[in-house]
């Protein structure tokens, strides 16, 4: 081996370390940067919901939430920037199905990982018989308050 | 990146002053209180304008103002409808508060009527009830002025709660109910020209066709019919207002407050004028996503929609108007609890030979506890404003038939009526946790209606009206 060819040898291995350094230096960066997503665990029955942000630095903001049916993301169902410095948000008007959520800054996805959120309506079967229950309890309330007063004002 | 629509010194500016004239007014009021009766109820002599317009007023409060959009926010257009048909609590109190004049012409409180009309332990149920509902709503006003305060101007939720809270304390303390009902008079105007104004400005703002779309591809649940959350919330918020009107010792004063013949067409009006408001504000919030709002808590929601519309002027507006409709009914709500307090607890289980002076000092004292008590609880912000409404919904509604059967039929009995409203509370409570808020309400009354039936059909004994009548009144 010539004196070229071990200069050689110690210059790609000093070049590779220092890739190695300049790389780790930059996952630690990023893993600092990496906001923290957390929403409901138990199925969202009313369609709406609260997803709490977690290690937001200030140079993340201003910071929006990407909501999509695909884990992909291929499609954006929704983006929605966080309102001033708070650290959560309300989402709502979902229909029943899966939600996949992630931060992004300036088009940078800055959040560690995507959080999944179900939906599921409460039956209509459910929701109209209260419904039913309701209207018969309120017109049998008018009818004894129409009653009582009837009689009322005629003892008068 | 900060959005706020006022800047902290504006919005403490604002506070502040409002807070001074306020207690200077209530102070010029309280010269005219000599005996317990003008404090407690203004004399019983307040005329047709100002009841109508201290009904209107008590009832525009942070349900109408900051839960009527979060509800929207959260149930779409049924929130909003929904919302507004809480207007029937006052239209049905209408008959009730004739009635309760006629019935108890000396009367001072709710509690005296239950205690009179159904004995000591329906009485007892029916007090823990009132004192859950009046620090539920309590906290949940103190709570909805840091609240507002902190989504127009960042100012923090704990000043903007404590100064709100001593201001109400403040005018009620020296004027009694005579300030609590003419500054609603005026706070009432500020809330029509106000609610009237943001209404104009965002038609003309934000056209309806570009909300629609937007709510359709984005958030489509919003615009459905048969949303099933919302669809069950309808009637519960129906049942949940009557339960809070027809039981609380707020609307019970005024009516026993007002002169005669009054009351009728006082609750008449001011129902039908707060009727539209809920529509007014929760409409704002079916706006929020195409502006591009989305709050950190679904209770900001209405304040930081206007405020974003309407700029720096609009935000003032809007601090000034749900800053209003809050103290008129915060400061109705801890003269209406020290007044319960005062009669049902002091003069009739403490005190039975209380002097006038005396009655009115204590009455001052509670007032003020009951508003330490009240700062104290609204410091941890335990709930949104709508949830904890509607956990005391299970509380309320459970009052509902044990009031109307009680005052026009003398069938049914202390025992029932006691059982009635603790079961149906128990239900209601039951199906907050297990269902959610939005049938708590309806639960609660749907149990507490069924055993006052069964009370009705095995009794035998007619209650004799003359029982009312204490000490010889």
């Amino acid at each position: 081996m010539t004196s070229f060819q071990v200069w050689l040898k110690s210059y790609n291995k000093a070049l590779f370390a220092l890739l190695s350094i300049l790389i780790s230096c930059s996952a630690v960066a990023q893993s600092e940067d990496a906001v923290v997503l957390s929403g409901p665990v138990e199925k969202v029955r009313a369609g709406y919901f609260v997803v709490e942000l977690d290690h937001v630095s200030p140079t993340l903001r201003p910071l929006s939430l990407q909501v999509s049916q695909s884990k992909s993301f291929a499609s954006l169902l929704q983006t929605v920037p966080i309102m001033g410095n708070f650290n959560q948000v309300t989402l709502t008007g979902f229909e029943s199905g899966h939600y996949y959520i992630r931060a992004v800054h300036q088009q940078r996805v800055v959040s560690q990982t995507a959080i999944e959120v179900t939906v599921e309506h409460y039956p209509i079967w459910q929701a109209l018989t209260l419904f039913l229950l309701g209207a018969l309890l309120f017109l049998l309330l008018l009818l004894t308050l129409i009653m009582g007063h009837k009689k009322a004002v005629a003892n008068d | 990146m900060t959005e706020f629509a006022l800047d902290t010194q504006t919005a403490l500016f604002i506070i502040v002053g409002f807070a001074l004239v306020w207690i200077a007014f209530g102070v010029w009021l309280g010269r005219k209180n000599k005996s317990h009766e003008d404090f407690a109820l203004a004399g019983r002599n307040v005329g047709f304008a100002f009841a109508a317009a201290t009904a209107m007023a008590t009832w525009v409060t942070s349900n109408t103002t900051l839960v009527a959009p979060q509800l929207t926010y959260q149930l779409g257009v049924w929130g909003m409808v929904g919302y507004s048909f809480a207007a029937l609590g006052l239209l049905l109190f209408a008959p009730m508060a004739k009635r309760i004049k006629q019935l108890l012409p000396q009367g001072y409180t709710s509690g005296d009527f239950v205690r009179l009309r159904y004995g000591r332990f329906a009485w007892a149920v029916f007090l823990v009830i009132s004192v859950v509902y009046a620090f539920g709503w309590l906290v949940s006003l103190g709570m909805a002025g840091g609240i507002l305060l902190e989504a127009l101007s960042g100012l923090d939720y704990y000043i903007g709660m404590t100064i709100i809270l001593a201001m109400c304390v403040g005018y009620t303390l020296f004027g009694g109910l005579r300030a609590v009902i003419a500054t609603d008079f005026i706070q009432a105007l500020i809330i029509i020209v106000g609610v009237a104004v943001v209404a104009y400005w965002l038609i003309d703002n934000v056209g309806l066709t570009s909300i629609h779309t937007e709510l359709s591809e984005a958030h489509p649940q919003l615009l459905d019919l048969l949303f099933p959350a919302a669809v069950m919330f309808l009637f519960n918020n129906i049942f949940f207002g009557l339960g809070e009107i027809f039981h609380s010792n707020v609307w019970w004063s005024r009516a026993l407050s007002f002169r005669k013949d009054v009351a009728y067409k006082a609750y008449l009006t001011g129902g039908l004028l707060w009727l539209p408001i809920p529509v007014v504000t929760g409409f704002i919030a079916l706006a929020a996503p195409q502006l591009g709002i989305f709050p950190a808590s679904a209770d900001m929601i209405g304040p930081a929609v206007a405020a974003s519309v309407l700029g720096k002027t609009g935000a003032i507006l809007v601090f000034i108007v749900v800053f209003s409709a809050l103290a008129s009914s915060l400061d109705s709500l801890l003269a209406a609890s020290s007044d319960l307090v005062t009669q049902d607890i002091y003069h009739k289980l403490i005190k039975k030979h209380a002097s006038d002076q005396q009655l009115m000092r204590f009455n001052r004292y509670c007032l003020l506890g009951i508003g330490v008590m009240t700062w104290l609880l609204c410091l941890p912000r335990i709930a949104t404003l709508g949830a904890l409404l509607n956990f005391a919904g299970a509380f309320v509604a459970s009052t509902i038939w044990p009031i109307v059967i009680g005052l026009y039929w003398r069938r049914l009995q202390g025992t029932f009526a006691g059982i009635a409203m603790a079961a149906g509370t128990i239900a209601g409570l039951i199906a907050y946790f297990w269902i959610g808020f939005y049938v708590a309400a309806l639960v609660s009354c749907a149990v507490s209606g069924l055993i006052c039936a069964i009370g009705i059909v095995f009794n035998k004994r007619q209650f004799s009206w003359h029982e009312l009548q204490e000490n010889g009144q």
